[in-house]
């Protein structure tokens, strides 16, 4: 308890050197502009600005990117709301109820409870951050490869039984991701391999070729062909008297926002799965539990409230596992890490321990930018409304120019351009036939760690791969990572065999004259245990 | 896709048992864990070509040609300005890329086409080559005082 006190008060002191709040306060700038604008979102804008960060100090480009984060999920909700265009695809749920509430002229209403409950949610699950941290990367400390092998999988079953797709399209992305990385000179033996004989490919694929190829371009081109274009914008001023107002209304839903908070934060630290997912299980939450799901839909703060806290508090919960395992828990955090390892920097338990000033600066620095967000958002929304005006014309040769010197700095070579725009095609190829990406993004960055811990076990284990399996950290991981990854296919089968009896309990309640939702209530409790 | 994707992993598989997928003196050899991804990425790469060929088949790749016409656009142009940095360098070939892009996909007005052709590239330059120090790549032919 006192220790945690004491590492935050150490990280505030750190974050507010003053170089370190100007990159904060850039950060968050940046970051509400690259949210507003729907085909970047943080994990793309963090990609695009990497060859830019990644040569400022280390714990100052982690400030600003920790704004840049903060930044973009407030700007993708702005537009979300306001025009129904979400910024960033975790803000998509905020629009379920935000643009109605906007229609119906509640904009600045909508906008003060998201950016508050996203506030709010975003300092709890910083403090919880606070107290497991420093327990969790002590005790990774006694780990060998097998355990971390272990944690790689179940990243990796993680996706697959959380990404909402199907769990075979979610494979074929890791896999796909993992062979990347694979590509060039084998780090064990020095021997070249999968290079299909060109000289090019024998320095690997550097992930942030993939990033910026996969978010940069491919977004774009899915951009260019769903044509977005910006519709009827809607007048929105947030004034105190709105933030006043929200924050009354948002007291009654005190428990749509703990239990938002707390799902989110635990999808969040599971390996992999970010903020998107979050937010809409935190809506679904919400619609399931209220006393009137009907108003959902058409105009409740409540499902502005829910996604908003559910979304802050994963993308707070994802940088856990980054920090204290250097497994990313979501998308960006996976982008974070890359840029740690550019930076020469390992993350995982011994990073706390040698760099505890980057750690907590960072950490301290995420509270910061979650204060200026907020202030920048309320207050000048209607500048924000204003970036959405620039022509998508003049968006495309701007980003394509970017994403090509950003792939460029990694090795310096004409080709890794070629490879840039590569990986956009793949990547469009990707999301139109419904493959996610977040996964191939992941398995890239960790591809050379599963297969060198895989190797390294082998080595301690003279060969045998029961090392696996009697290690019981290791075998317990594994089984976590084999529920995971079958929990979406026993899932709706269980959900056909609870139906039966919350059937016959609601009868039951119906013919006693009592209130049927509390029936309703317990038959539903037992989705929510696991992750749901 | 699915067939391209069991193409890629065949491929792959092939070229890491060149390499040695077998055990070596004990231990997994390099082509090892390639291989074995190889062969399960063609195994998820059949199960969706199963599932796709059982499925009616009845969408179109893009809905309408718009969407087609405006994705071409945009890789084309992409495409054209890497031929051009290959030639030219690529400050010559941005400040191209963007102004054709502009006036005549954008379809911007003159006067803004020109200095934002003119600008973005020289704010790039100054920040990359200036301040971060990388060297942007040189063309075979280089143009003065644009090389």
């Amino acid at each position: 308890m006192w220790q945690a006190i004491q590492d935050l008060t150490f990280g505030l002191g750190v974050a507010v050197h003053p170089l370190n709040l100007l990159a904060g306060a850039l950060g968050v700038i940046t970051g509400t502009i690259i949210g507003v604008i729907p085909a970047l979102g943080p994990t793309q804008g963090a990609a695009l600005l990497l060859p830019v960060v990644f040569r400022l100090p280390p714990a100052t480009g982690l400030i600003f990117l920790s704004g840049l984060y903060m930044g973009a999920i407030y700007g993708g909700s702005v537009t979300s709301i306001l025009f129904n265009i979400p910024g960033t695809p975790m803000s998509a749920a905020s629009a379920f109820d935000g643009y109605p509430m906007a229609l119906k002229g509640q904009g600045a209403r909508a906008l003060a409870g998201s950016a508050l409950s996203a506030f709010i949610a975003g300092t709890v699950c910083i403090i919880l951050f606070t107290f497991f941290a420093r327990p969790i990367a002590e005790y990774a400390l006694t780990w060998g490869p097998p355990e971390y092998f272990s944690v790689m999988l179940l990243a990796y079953a993680a996706l697959a039984g959380l990404e909402g797709g199907s769990v075979i399209k979610t494979s074929v992305s890791v896999l796909i991701g993992l062979i990347l990385t694979g590509i060039g000179v084998d780090v064990i033996t020095g021997m070249p391999r999968i290079t299909y004989g060109s000289t090019d490919l024998l320095a690997g694929i550097k992930f942030l070729v993939v990033v910026v190829g996969m978010f940069g371009i491919g977004e774009l081109l899915r951009a260019a062909e769903e044509n977005i274009m910006t519709k009827g914008a809607v007048k929105a001023k947030v004034g105190l008297k709105d933030i006043a107002g929200a924050l009354r209304e948002m007291l009654g839903y005190w428990k749509t926002f703990i239990r938002s908070t707390l799902i989110g934060f635990w999808i969040g630290v599971l390996p992999g799965t970010g903020a998107t997912p979050a937010s809409f299980v935190g809506y679904g939450l919400a619609k399931k539990f209220a006393k009137n799901p009907e108003k959902f839909g058409t105009g409740a703060l409540e499902g502005v409230v829910a996604p908003e806290s559910a979304a802050s508090s994963a993308e707070v919960g994802s940088l856990l596992p980054l920090v204290t395992l250097g497994i990313p828990g979501s998308p960006t955090a996976a982008v974070i890490l890359g840029a740690l390892m550019i930076w020469g920097l390992q993350p995982g338990p011994l990073l706390m321990l040698d760099h505890p000033e980057i750690v907590w600066g960072f950490i301290a620095s995420m509270y910061i930018a979650a204060v200026l967000s907020m202030i920048l958002n309320l207050f000048c929304i209607p500048l924000w409304t204003q970036i959405l005006r620039i022509p998508f014309t003049v968006q495309v040769p701007l980003i394509v120019f970017l994403c090509y010197i950003g792939g460029y700095t990694e090795n310096n070579t004409l080709f890794t351009m070629w490879m840039v725009l590569v990986f956009g095609v793949i990547g469009f190829l990707f999301k139109k036939f419904g493959y996610p990406l977040a996964p191939l993004v992941v398995a890239v960055v960790l591809g050379d760690d599963t297969e060198s811990s895989f190797r390294r076990s082998l080595i301690l284990s003279r060969g045998s791969p029961a090392i696996f399996f009697t290690r019981p950290v290791s075998l317990v991981l594994l089984l976590l990572a084999l529920a995971l990854f079958l929990f979406p296919v026993v899932s709706p089968a269980m959900k056909r065999w609870r139906q039966r009896p919350a059937r016959s309990a609601r009868i039951a309640a119906a013919a006693g004259g009592e209130p049927s939702s509390r029936a309703v209530e317990t038959g539903a409790g037992p989705g929510t245990q696991g992750p749901a | 896709m699915a067939l391209g994707i069991i193409a890629f992993a065949a491929s792959v598989s092939v070229q890491a048992y060149q390499v040695g997928s077998h055990w070596v003196q004990g231990q997994a050899g390099p082509g090892f864990f390639p291989f074995w991804l190889g062969v399960l990425l063609a195994l998820c790469g059949a199960i969706i070509l199963v599932r796709e060929a059982r499925a009616a088949n009845g969408k179109t790749f893009f809905h309408d040609r718009t969407g087609l016409v405006s994705v071409v656009k945009v890789t084309a142009t992409a495409a054209g300005m890497l031929v051009v940095t290959y030639l030219i360098g690529f400050r010559a070939a941005s400040i191209i890329y963007l102004f054709v892009y502009l006036r005549f996909i954008g379809k911007h007005r003159w006067p803004a086409v020109i200095a934002m052709s003119l600008l973005i590239p020289i704010t790039g330059y100054y920040l990359f080559e200036r301040v971060l120090q990388v060297g942007l790549p040189r063309g075979v032919f280089e143009l003065p005082y644009l090389g």
